[in-house]
């Protein structure tokens, strides 16, 4: 682990297969390298660590900043493809069915309609909102408070 | 939502080709809602962009956009699940074709679709039976909980009959006597009237009174009065005794399903929200039935008595009375939605606050040591708020609400004083019928009052009952067989076939094969997260394999009776957990029919016996929840007598050692041995010392065997063993090497220790 490298060019690039090549400073090459967050959900920009086919870790990135601008799209693209979390910025409309009830949202990634169970709205810190659906999908919402008067009301039946 | 069948694509197909089977995914290349089809058919993989997506973006490519790969043999198709999203990778040898994207829910879609794939591409007959079975469960499951639109909160409500129908005939009796007792209630303003208009005006106005009639009618109103005081207690009396029985009966059928679920529940749920769901819920629905469900059903028959009275005695002045009732039923049915969501929330809020106890309480020693105390009083403070707040919340809603229909009753008698005395002036009623009415209508709305109250009771009760049902709801994941062979005794050879394991997404065990033979004992070595714990839940059925079989004495456990099989099997885990009770009764928790004499022996063999007579209570100490009193090795000594006590033909050792000291391993490890004794054991261990005598050990890497052997044959062909025996052994000798060290310096610790 030389973690000193994350201040050195980390190039990033892809093969054939869409597989991720690093070639750290010195020249080296790893091959089917995989970027992970390491704090999804708090820090989505920061703390990368970059992890070799074994998973163990060649580099940790503080900030994505650090990676040369060539190389950040790639990681970027890279980490988002194996995370999937939408973030809700409205609330539509509620529905109750049966047990569940069919929450229909607009996300960062499109509007679509979700099927939850109202037990599995978590509140966490500072007013941060996890929900996850029947299908086991999570949706974050990062500051409930901020959301529209008419979001709020749907999901403060909720809460 | 999804097609079940074959989705109706502008494919064009060409001559002899046929589709065989679809995948609808829902993302597109960055992760947009978009929609997309998959048409698998006997020569192509075929691509079509939907043609009016979900989410209109600049990426969407107009109409149908299709490509196609022909099905060739170096072409590989996978499926992987990432968080949230899953992802299906085309590529031939060398190039990567095509990656789409699908949320997560569609992943057992996905790998049918794949599997269907590898079929075609492997040969094109053999795919032809894949094509019903690729049929999706999970689409199937959803469109079902969408169907059953009927239970709403009154339908859990509902659902409370069946716990109410052992005590039918006792509710039935309550009801009749609610409805005696409100029907006594209604005798003494009748009887009012005649006292007023026959005797006292007449009197006033000089006319001489019959002194027997006024006896008369004095009884009558003393008579009524004791008739419903009488009525009303034994109501009151029997519904109680009803109301416990239910809620008794509420709370252990809940909490004897909580025992029928997987141990996944537990660990997905809060142990405090559990809690107040089997004590909390369960109370509200007792109060429910014991105050109000009756009262309401008397207070629906009062209402309608009283009126008729009324309309009999004057339809007109009755008419003008009732008038705010329908304004009253509309209120209290605008505030009946609010009231429950504030409910349901409160209750929310409650479980909340116990779980953070439920956290703190046993977590205690840690709070104390980092001095967080001000930070756990913080947490309790924050939940307590929010309970604060819900509760606030209900509050206003119903303190603004019944004052006003205390107004809107009061507003009913002003209207009746007003028009009853102008009816009086017009001589068309009598000063008798204006206090009856008054009587009557106070009454009225009395009960009206009541039944109000009724709304927020019933509301608050519909919520608690939906906790509790969402708990019964749960399924038992691990589900005893139609026909379960109940087991004798068992020899113990256990075998793993082409065993395959995932939590959720998450792959823990791979096609594992392993045949351990009667009375042998295994050892399983790896590193942590290979899946070693997972192998041990899976003899013990805590979990089912997702692929391949578990068998015992050549029966696949699923067939075998779950409390017959798990009979056979004792467990020692890392942390020995003593319940609350003597060491005698933990001791005997396997088999709490042990005589002493079985309970000494197991202690005995479990090198526990010494230390226990050493203390005051002997075997009658009381241990606590976390068995403070004893240290760390002696509660271990006693978790192995337990396990011996029941004699099991399998053993399991969970990192039985993992936590104690050197020192207190040597304790425990004459009482392993003496445990293993003729025993198929299957032993999970960080420390090798605690393999000692195992036959063969197995090395774990995730979730694949890499080796099995003696311990001289695994030193030179597994790596992995090597390098954990080294560790082990540094370790070991490190340590010895202090306590040598120790003893020189301060005498013989280990004997001045005893």
């Amino acid at each position: 682990m030389n973690n000193d490298a994350s201040q050195t060019i980390a190039v990033c690039f892809r093969d054939n297969l869409g597989r991720l090549i690093l070639r750290d400073a010195q020249g080296r090459e790893y091959r089917d390298v995989r970027p992970f967050r390491m704090f999804p959900i708090t820090d989505p920009e920061g703390w990368i660590s970059i992890c070799d086919s074994q998973c163990s870790e060649l580099l940790c990135i503080e900030s994505i900043e650090a990676v040369p601008p060539e190389s950040r799209h790639i990681f970027i693209e890279e980490l988002n493809r194996c995370m999937f979390t939408p973030v809700i910025e409205q609330i539509t409309q509620s529905v109750p069915v049966g047990d569940s009830v069919r929450l229909f949202i607009v996300t960062d990634r499109g509007a679509t309609d979700i099927a939850i169970n109202s037990e599995e709205i978590y509140r966490l810190s500072g007013n941060r909102i996890l929900i996850k659906d029947l299908s086991g999908m999570r949706y974050l919402i990062p500051d409930w408070h901020k959301m529209s008067a008419q979001s709020r009301k749907i999901l403060d039946m909720y809460l | 939502m999804r097609q079940a069948g074959l989705v109706s694509t502008n494919i064009p197909y060409e001559a002899g080709e046929s589709p065989r089977a679809t995948f609808t995914h829902d993302l597109d290349q960055n992760l947009r809602y978009a929609k997309g089809t998959l048409v698998l058919t006997n020569r192509r993989l075929i691509h079509e962009e939907s043609p009016a997506g979900t989410a209109p973006g600049p990426q969407q490519s107009g109409f149908g956009a299709a490509e196609s790969w022909p099905l060739t043999e170096d072409v590989t198709f996978k499926a992987c699940a990432y968080a949230g999203v899953g992802e299906l990778e085309l590529r031939t040898r060398d190039r990567l074709l095509v990656r789409l994207h699908y949320t997560i829910g569609r992943h057992p879609e996905a790998c049918a679709f794949v599997k269907c794939f590898e079929a075609l591409a492997a040969g094109p007959a053999a795919g032809d039976k894949e094509l019903s079975s690729q049929e999706s469960p999970t689409a199937v499951t959803l469109e079902r909980s969408a169907d059953d639109a009927s239970a709403t909160t009154m339908g859990s409500l509902a659902r409370l009959i069946r716990f109410a129908k052992p005590w039918t005939g006792l509710f039935f009796l309550s009801f009749i006597l609610s409805l005696g007792c409100t029907a006594a209630g209604l005798i003494p303003p009748y009887m009012t009237m005649p006292l007023i208009d026959k005797i006292l005006i007449p009197f006033q106005n000089g006319a001489s009174i019959d002194e027997s009639r006024v006896v008369w009618y004095l009884m009558g109103l003393g008579g009524a009065a004791v008739l419903a005081w009488l009525l009303g207690w034994a109501r009151t009396y029997v519904l109680a005794w009803v109301s416990e029985r239910v809620s008794a009966e509420l709370r252990n059928t809940i909490y004897s399903h909580l025992h029928s679920l997987p141990l996944e529940y537990f660990s997905e749920k809060r142990t405090g929200d559990l809690i107040a769901r089997v004590s909390t819920d369960t109370e509200r629905i007792c109060l429910f039935l014991s105050v109000y469900v009756l009262d309401f059903g008397a207070d629906v028959l009062m209402i309608v008595m009283t009126a008729g009275i009324l309309l009999y005695i004057n339809p007109l002045l009755a008419v003008v009375t009732l008038c705010p009732f329908p304004l009253i039923a509309w209120l209290t049915y605008r505030v009946r939605k609010t009231l429950w969501r504030g409910f349901t929330k409160g209750s929310r809020a409650w479980a909340e606050m116990t779980s953070v106890l439920a956290d703190a309480i046993p977590g205690i020693r840690v709070v104390k040591a980092f001095a967080q105390e001000g930070r756990e009083i913080r947490r309790f403070k924050e939940t307590n708020d929010y309970v604060l707040r819900a509760n606030d919340r209900v509050n206003t809603v119903w303190s603004f609400f019944k004052p006003m229909v205390t107004l809107l009753t009061d507003l009913g008698l002003l209207v009746i004083w007003g028009f009853a005395v102008w009816l009086i002036f017009q001589n068309r009623i009598t000063v008798g019928v204006l206090t009856a009415f008054v009587a009557y209508i106070s009454r009225f709305y009395a009960r009206l009052e009541s039944m109000i109250l009724m709304v927020s009771a019933t509301q608050r009760a519909a919520a608690s009952a939906k906790r509790i049902f969402d708990v019964i709801d749960e399924q038992p994941r691990i589900v005893e067989s139609p026909n379960p062979v109940v087991p004798g005794r068992l020899n113990g050879k256990i075998e793993f076939q082409n065993v395959g394991f995932s939590y959720g997404k998450r792959d823990v065990l791979q096609n594992l094969s392993l045949t351990i033979m009667p009375g042998e004992m295994i050892g399983f070595v790896g590193p942590s997260g290979s899946g070693k714990t997972t192998l041990v839940n899976l003899v013990c059925r805590f979990y089912d394999v997702c692929e391949g079989a578990v068998r015992v004495d050549d029966i696949d456990v699923r067939d075998l009776s779950i409390a017959g099989y798990r009979k056979n099997i004792g467990i020692v885990l890392q942390e020995p957990f003593l319940f609350y009770g003597t060491i005698a009764e933990n001791i005997a928790y396997g088999r709490p029919d042990a005589s002493r004499t079985e309970i000494i022996d197991a202690a005995r063999a479990a090198c526990a016996h010494d230390f226990i007579i050493r203390l005051p209570d002997g075997y009658d100490t009381l241990v606590g929840e976390r068995g403070q009193l004893l240290s760390g090795g002696e509660r271990q000594r006693i978790s192995i007598a337990r396990a011996i006590l029941i004699s099991p033909a399998i053993l399991i050792l969970d990192e039985a050692t993992s936590s104690v000291d050197v020192e207190t391993e040597k304790e425990i490890q004459q009482a392993l041995e003496n445990l293993v004794e003729g025993r198929t054991t299957v032993a999970v261990a960080h420390r090798l010392s605690t393999l000692k005598r195992a036959d063969r050990i197995v090395v774990l890497e995730d979730g694949r065997i890499t080796g099995v052997g003696g311990h001289s044959e695994l030193l030179s062909t597994s790596k992995t063993y090597a390098r954990f025996h080294r560790t082990n052994a540094e370790m070991y000798l490190a340590t010895m090497q202090h306590l040598k060290h120790d003893e020189e310096n301060n005498g013989p610790v280990v004997e001045e220790a005893l």
